[in-house]
């Protein structure tokens, strides 16, 4: 019995999981939220806290549960569902490091609660609705390193301020989004109509698809019936690509000398189309 | 001297490497940033120029050269003082300040399989490799994904849009190799873009996870699982091929089931203007997707930025044996300025580009002397690579070639070399041992960092 009790209790100490009972509850809560936690290397009893993949869900509530390990080193919060009144959690977070709230939607009302996290190296605020007067608020902040405040309205003569008194703080601004001008691709003109061979016609297709030069086929179902369209492969099998619904439009990137097999829902050949080098109207007729 | 190119091991342990005094010392003293503690990349994104790119119409121009090497192009300056890069990539040459340039990098393989094989797993092929085979080393892409976990349903590795071949074969040291193919990174096709030229659907009839994420299709995951069963089937049968099935329907399945990689792939979410940032090219949109993905999660995305068969040398690719000067500046070059561009501007912007690790790879460089058809051969005497963000320390050139771009100039190196380096900036120690499937331990990597953090 004494082994055994002696390899139990050694266990125990020996679990840094265990090793701060009073930590399990809330580590609990946290994977229960969606939340990552991992023991940060070579300081035991630290954590990076991660909710932006599957933890998007978290709300200010939830954070409380944060707020209760206090070790925090990393905490990434990228699109969850917190907001500035979520942020008095993060007040005794004195250890943290990196803090991840961009694309959330906090503003300059919860950036106070920042002020006093003196480690802070890290502090990624993009996509947020914050201000010039939530970069006020960081001026405390000796250890920051970089910030981030791409997509928010803070101004080049915002950062001007904050760096006079942080002269070390690297600001990303980013690139000005509306400056980029979205150029809407024009559909590809067809410039040919390629040939219907009806599947129980004279004039039959290719067993196979041959290689060729990269084009783009427009196929119309203008036949009285939903379609399926298969490509017949380089050893002659049939891939089905998908289906057209009547009166529907499929854009087919393919290759010249690719034969194209349409039948109906119920795989019956219909007819064919063979690729050509020009872009193409493929017309499946009534 | 000749002995002293190659390794850049033996050449620290050679009595002319006075540096391989300070090195160590050096390593100590970078091995602890502020509080402490040392950051490590998260993910990492491996740009892959297939067919072996011009060291000298990239980043390592030879102004100064007579003109049989020199070539057509100028050089321009960049951000960083000192360092000029060649003027059809303009705008990667605003992002010097993010990038270290490796211009000494040299290997012996003159064959685009040895070459890629080398500069992908960062060992010399032995005797003749298969695409296929379990005995060929892991790439560096499996390597890392090895060692990073990712979330339960998150792919640990990704590599698109292509798999590289030569004239129709399958290159081996793509995939996981020995480690098994757990290791092996999902190919995915870019879903989006204008396409290469060139011969690249040989990927179509390969082994994968054909992601046909038609946006019908996706709802139903009956569909894709039917799909990859029609795919695999016929090729079942070894118990290596039901493995693999198993591997991959347990992804399909993952991925399918909410995964955040599932909205990651769905490129009509990106806002079009970062979108048009990247280009309307299969290689820019290939850089946004790497983006995507590894905000989603992936721990490492591999980026072939070229089409994917050389055949020939006739498409889009670096292969540049004929017409090198005008395919260079109006296919390629321009493709990859904007992309690579894109994508450095997008990591930073969106604080990403610490954690994130960018690792450019190629066969080998071009000949320094242009051939009768107008092109450059292929030339593993050196040739750049380059590293940015993870921790890399950006503005900074490592080694050099000699004037007329022919040899190493300054501080030789091999791929493995940067491949320690990525270990290194991944929080991986390189000199890791593993076990091979025969019980053997291996060594992950032959070599020592370089100092570019």
């Amino acid at each position: 019995m004494l082994p055994y009790l002696c390899l139990i209790l050694s266990l125990l100490i020996a679990n840094p999981l265990t090793a701060n009972a009073a930590e399990k509850p809330s580590i609990g809560a946290i994977k229960k939220l969606g939340g990552l936690i991992l023991p940060w290397p070579g300081e035991s009893g630290s954590w990076e806290v991660e909710f932006h993949l599957r933890g998007r869900e978290l709300t200010d509530e939830g954070l409380r549960h944060v707020a209760a390990l206090k070790n925090v080193v990393v905490l990434n919060l990228r699109d969850t569902r917190i907001t500035s009144a979520g942020l008095v959690h993060l007040k005794g977070l004195s250890k943290l490091r990196r803090l991840h709230l961009e694309r959330t939607q906090i503003d300059d009302a919860g950036i106070g609660q920042l002020a006093g996290l003196a480690d802070l190296e890290y502090l990624n605020l993009y996509g947020t609705k914050i201000t010039d007067k939530a970069l006020d608020q960081l001026t405390g902040l000796k250890n920051l390193k970089q910030l981030y405040v791409w997509q928010t309205k803070v101004t080049k003569e915002g950062i001007e301020k904050l760096k006079k008194t942080l002269p070390g703080v690297k600001v990303v601004r980013g690139i000005d989004l509306s400056k980029v001008v979205a150029v809407t691709k024009p559909k590809p003109k067809p410039e040919d109509n390629l040939k219907w061979l009806p599947a129980e016609g004279k004039e039959k297709p290719p067993s196979k698809s041959q290689t060729g030069s990269f084009t783009i086929v427009t196929f119309q179902n203008k036949s009285d019936k939903n379609i399926k369209l298969y490509w017949i492969d380089y050893g002659g099998a049939r891939k089905l690509y998908g289906e057209i619904a009547k009166g529907g439009e499929r854009q087919q990137n393919t290759y010249s000398d690719a034969v194209w097999l349409v039948t109906d829902e119920k795989d019956k050949p219909m007819g064919y189309f063979v690729a050509g080098t020009k872009m193409a109207l493929a017309i499946i007729p009534k | 001297m000749l002995s002293l190119q190659y390794s850049r091991r033996g050449f620290l342990r050679s009595s002319v490497g006075l540096a391989g005094l300070t090195l160590p010392t050096f390593f100590k003293a970078q091995a602890k940033s502020s509080n402490g503690h040392q950051r490590k990349a998260k993910s990492c994104i491996i740009i892959y120029t297939w067919g072996g790119m011009s060291h000298y119409e990239s980043f390592d121009p030879k102004p100064e050269a007579p003109s049989e090497f020199r070539g057509e192009f100028k050089s321009i300056k960049t951000t960083t003082p000192g360092i000029h890069f060649c003027e059809h990539i303009p705008l990667i040459a605003k992002h010097s300040d993010k990038l270290a340039i490796v211009r000494s990098v040299n290997h012996k393989h003159g064959g685009h399989q040895q070459g890629m094989y080398v500069n992908m797993t960062g060992h010399d092929p032995v005797g003749a490799i298969k695409a296929e085979s379990r005995s060929n080393w892991p790439s560096l892409t499996s390597m890392i994904a090895h060692f990073h976990n990712s979330d339960a349903g998150t792919p640990r590795a990704i590599r698109m849009p292509y798999s590289m071949y030569d004239n129709g074969t399958q290159m081996a040291g793509e995939g996981a190799g020995w480690l098994g193919s757990k290791y092996d990174p999902i190919l995915m096709r870019t879903p989006a873009g204008q396409p290469y030229g060139g011969v690249s659907r040989y990927t179509d009839r390969e082994l994968n996870l054909k992601l046909n994420l038609d946006k019908r299709r996706v709802s139903d995951r009956r569909t894709l699982l039917e799909q990859l069963d029609n795919t695999l089937g016929q090729r079942r049968g070894s118990e290596t091929e039901y493995e693999k099935l198993d591997h991959y329907r347990r992804m399909a399945a993952d991925m399918l089931l909410g995964s955040p990689v599932r909205e990651a792939y769905d490129l009509e979410k990106e806002d079009p203007r970062i979108r048009e940032l990247y280009g309307d090219h299969m290689g820019g949109q290939t850089l946004l997707l790497s983006r995507r993905l590894v905000e989603a999660g992936v721990p490492v995305v591999q980026a072939l930025c070229s089409a994917g068969d050389l055949a020939g040398g006739g498409g889009d690719n670096w292969d540049t044996h004929r017409g090198h000067f005008p395919k260079m500046k109006n296919r390629l070059l321009p493709v990859f300025d904007r992309a690579v561009s894109a994508l450095l501007t997008d990591l930073e912007m969106r604080g990403m580009l610490d954690e994130t690790l960018v690792v450019f790879l190629t066969d080998f460089g071009r000949t320094p002397k242009i051939n009768n058809n107008g092109g450059r051969d292929h030339h593993p005497g050196v040739y750049s690579l380059a590293l940015a963000g993870g921790g890399i320390r950006g503005g900074q050139v490592y080694g050099a070639s000699d004037r007329k771009g022919a040899e190493p100039g300054s501080n030789p190196c091999s791929p493995a070399d940067i491949h320690a380096t990525a270990f290194k900036a991944m929080g991986i120690d390189p000199l890791t041992e593993l076990i091979d499937p025969l019980g053997r331990s291996i060594r992950l990597c032959e070599s020592d960092p370089l100092p570019l953090f």
